[in-house]
């Protein structure tokens, strides 16, 4: 057996603490709140599980993010693959990342309640879970009608009743995170931002400041100004396209044209402000965009209106629409113990009454600029609440995007272009960096060594979200209800592949 | 209630693009948008810069005669080499429409004359559309941004129905096969079982980067390769992500290509 370690930080960066398994268990169970109730989450989140293999020997590695005092804990310990105890069956939050895991090493936990290959699901063939007269598997995918993601449904069917569904999902694991080890920050950046290619500038923030923490450089307020915006603006264009496509699945051809129209406006305005439709380029340590904000104000703040005005014609036809808000009610119902026990995030979470919100944590300045957490006031977590949260946030974003974009306006250039001093060559240490993405809690967990990166770990919002959307998929709905439920979701297969 | 539909949708107003017809200019600085950068305007004389080290994918290459030039397949249009020459031998492409024709040679995409190539694809515009253009699309690994401008087709903006192009669920119905995305392993069987499918003549666009070459993915274990060598390449689309514009292009290209091989056998 492993000789017990005592609780040690690393000498050399305080950041990290060195942990016994059982310690770790503990500080990670810590963050689940309490899974029988259905009251606030805790102070803690987990914001990321993974493995770091340093110098050759595996260690599990965990984030833990303190929602009152904003900052992240990063633990690690020593993985004795012949000891390895699954955490699962206590915490169902950690079923995924610990298969990850497992199909990294090869070897799985003991204990793990539902253990099958996750990461390359060449090698696996999903099993039907439903017996009996006139139960019927129905699989779909990875390739699906329309344009989509590929990603892989399994459904059990009585009639047109889904009884369980599976998610297969990894078709496009591309192992972007061990991609990263040994190159430079900056050709890392360019990494982030193809994690998942319509969140680009959430990906890139929290991946800048998880680098510029493991530097010990604070980005000053302009440039947080900055990368708020481009996020705001992302949010705009991520949640214009999901209620597009809430409306399509619903049969609302003309608000479905409409909001892509929406969504093709913001898109142009990210181009004109920064040269790409996604906002690439926009975010990297250390570095502000080359955009001249008191000169793009004016337009900006016009094409802002125009949008707004569009999207907020067409949502309130929606919702007086009673054959849109019907097909809504009761749809693809996430139960609010859901939430802590699988550490929802995003809208999901908000939709379910959970006042969860990355901004309000890691980002409490956004108050200033207009930031309120959206949360939806029936808190019935079904495709209705869903689409209501992602209605109010859209307007917060807007909101915020006006304040954020007078304030750079009006920042003088000399003290925005002010180039940090960063000896790149000597930076070393650990960072985290968590946002609020369209989709929920975005993390990065960086190692920086001699300006290169160690270690990169990624949890995007969709991979906490994944493994509840079979449960919410089966919960009393029938098959034709899965194209409503599928939008209502709108949940990222790249960014949780990755 | 229908009544409040068909007034606001009328009411909005028609902002579709004329491309691809002669008289498309520019529309909301389109022109402007960064998309894959070119080089070779001039030959470089500072010989002691290396910007072929500087491109994240090796997409710079010099020819003899010292004209840096950017393979199309390869750029991410990340912008490092036009930010970093001070010759200023590179700049962002004015193409926002770049398609051509698939050559697996990697020397001929850099310089291959798209001009030409365009000529054709407008004499062509009038017999292509006798009959319409059915995809379907796969994404075999990519980051989404491809799929969210494949879909930018059908949006008030571009609707590519009225060029007689539509999306198709089966692959038994579909012309062209739209791939986008670095090849996984897990997608490579599923990818060939679609294209087993699709009647002859079939064609294939590749659109974006990681199809083509791989672009940031390519030193990934879990990218199995260029399409070409899993599947025959007809049309390539550059751009991480492709603009809507060029994914039409070579979406107009496939339509061309169609043509001769029905004609021609
Ligand atoms: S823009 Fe970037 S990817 Fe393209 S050629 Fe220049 S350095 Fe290479």
């Amino acid at each position: 057996m492993r000789v017990m370690q005592r609780e040690t930080s690393d000498p050399l960066d305080p950041s990290l603490l060195h942990l016994d398994f059982a310690t770790f268990a503990r500080r990670v169970l810590a963050a689940r709140g309490n899974p029988a109730s259905a009251g606030p989450a805790s102070d803690e989140q987990l914001l990321f599980f993974g493995v770091w293999e340093s110098e050759g020997t595996p260690n599990l590695m965990a984030s833990i993010g303190n929602t009152a005092t904003g900052q992240s804990s990063l633990y690690t310990t020593p993985l004795d693959v012949r000891s390895w105890r699954s955490l699962a069956g206590e915490w169902p939050a950690l079923l995924w990342p610990e298969l990850e895991v497992a199909d990294r090493l090869g070897v799985l936990p003991a204990g793990h309640p539902d253990p099958h290959p996750l990461l390359h699901p060449e090698r696996h063939t999903l099993q039907s879970r439903v017996t009996g007269a006139g139960a019927f598997p129905l699989p779909l995918g990875p390739v699906r009608a329309d344009v989509t993601e590929s990603g892989f449904f399994l459904f059990d069917t009585i009639g047109e009743q889904i009884m369980h569904m599976q998610p297969q999902l990894y078709y496009k694991h591309r192992d972007v995170e061990r991609l990263a080890v040994g190159r430079s920050m900056d050709d890392v950046t360019l990494l982030a931002e193809r994690i998942s290619g319509v969140t680009t500038a959430a990906h890139t923030a929290a991946y800048a400041s998880a680098v510029e923490q493991a530097c010990g450089w604070m980005a000053p307020e302009p440039l947080r100004y900055e990368r708020q915006l481009f996020m705001e603006l992302e949010r705009l264009y991520n949640h214009a396209h999901d209620i597009g496509q809430l409306a399509s699945a619903a049969g609302m051809t003309v608000a479905h044209a409409q909001l892509t129209r929406v969504k093709e406006d913001c898109l142009r305005m990210a181009a004109r402000l920064t040269g790409s439709r996604y906002l690439r380029t926009a975010v990297s340590p250390f570095r502000f965009a080359p955009v001249d904000w008191p000169d793009v104000r004016t337009w900006l703040l016009e094409a802002l209106a125009r949008v707004d005005a569009r999207l907020q014609q067409f949502v309130s036809l929606l919702r007086r629409t009673p054959t849109f808000v019907d097909r809504l009610v009761g749809t693809g119902t996430v139960e609010r113990t859901w939430v802590p026990a699988y550490g929802l995030v995003g809208p999901t979470a908000r939709a379910c009454g959970f006042r969860t919100d990355a901004r309000l944590a890691y980002a409490p300045w956004t108050a200033h600029a207009g930031f309120s957490v959206a949360v939806a006031p029936r808190a019935q977590g079904d495709a209705l609440d869903r689409f209501l949260v992602r209605v109010e946030e859209w307007r917060v974003s807007v909101d915020m995007i006006r304040w954020l974009v007078s304030q750079l306006a009006s920042t003088r250039p000399t003290d925005r272009w002010t180039p940090p001093e960063v000896n790149a060559d000597e930076a070393r240490g650990w960072g985290v960096g968590t946002v609020e993405g369209p989709r929920g809690r975005i993390s990065h967990v960086v190692c920086v060594e001699r300006g290169r990166i160690g270690f990169w770990g990624v949890r995007s919002a969709s991979s906490w979200i994944w493994p509840v959307f079979g449960l919410a998929t089966a919960n009393g709905n029938i098959q034709t209800d899965f194209p409503v439920m599928d939008a209502s979701f709108g949940l990222s297969y790249a960014g949780t592949d990755r | 209630m229908l009544a409040n539909w068909l007034r606001a949708g009328v009411g909005s107003g028609r902002v579709t693009t004329r491309y691809p017809h002669p008289t498309f200019r520019d529309e909301d600085g389109c022109r402007a948008w960064h998309t894959v950068a070119a080089g070779g305007a001039r030959p470089c004389l500072a010989a002691a810069c290396d910007c072929a080290q500087i491109c994240p994918t090796g997409a710079i290459r010099f020819r003899t005669d010292l004209l840096p030039e950017v393979d199309a397949a390869a750029c991410i249009g990340c912008g490092r080499c036009i930010e970093a020459c001070p010759e200023g031998v590179f700049a962002w492409s004015d193409r926002i429409d770049q398609a051509m024709r698939y050559t697996a040679r990697a020397e001929d995409v850099a310089q291959r004359d798209w001009d030409e190539l365009d000529a054709a694809a407008a004499g062509h515009l009038q017999s292509v559309f006798r009959r319409s253009l059915h995809v379907r699309h796969i994404d075999v690994g990519s980051c989404n941004a491809c799929e969210s401008e494949v879909l930018a087709l059908s949006n008030p903006y571009y609707n590519f129905h009225r060029l007689g192009i539509f999306f198709t669920a089966s692959p038994r119905h579909a012309d062209v096969l739209l791939v986008t995305g670095a090849l996984t392993p897990a997608m490579r069987e599923v990818l060939v079982a679609t294209y087993e499918a699709m009647p002859r003549p079939r064609l294939v666009v590749a659109a974006g980067v990681c199809s083509l070459h791989g672009g940031v993915f390519r030193e990934s274990a879990q990218f199995v390769g260029p399409l070409d060598q899993v599947i025959p390449v007809d049309v390539m689309v550059p751009g991480c992500p492709p603009t809507p514009y060029a994914i039409l292009r070579g979406l107009l290209e496939a339509a061309t290509r169609r043509e001769k091989v029905a004609t021609h056998g």
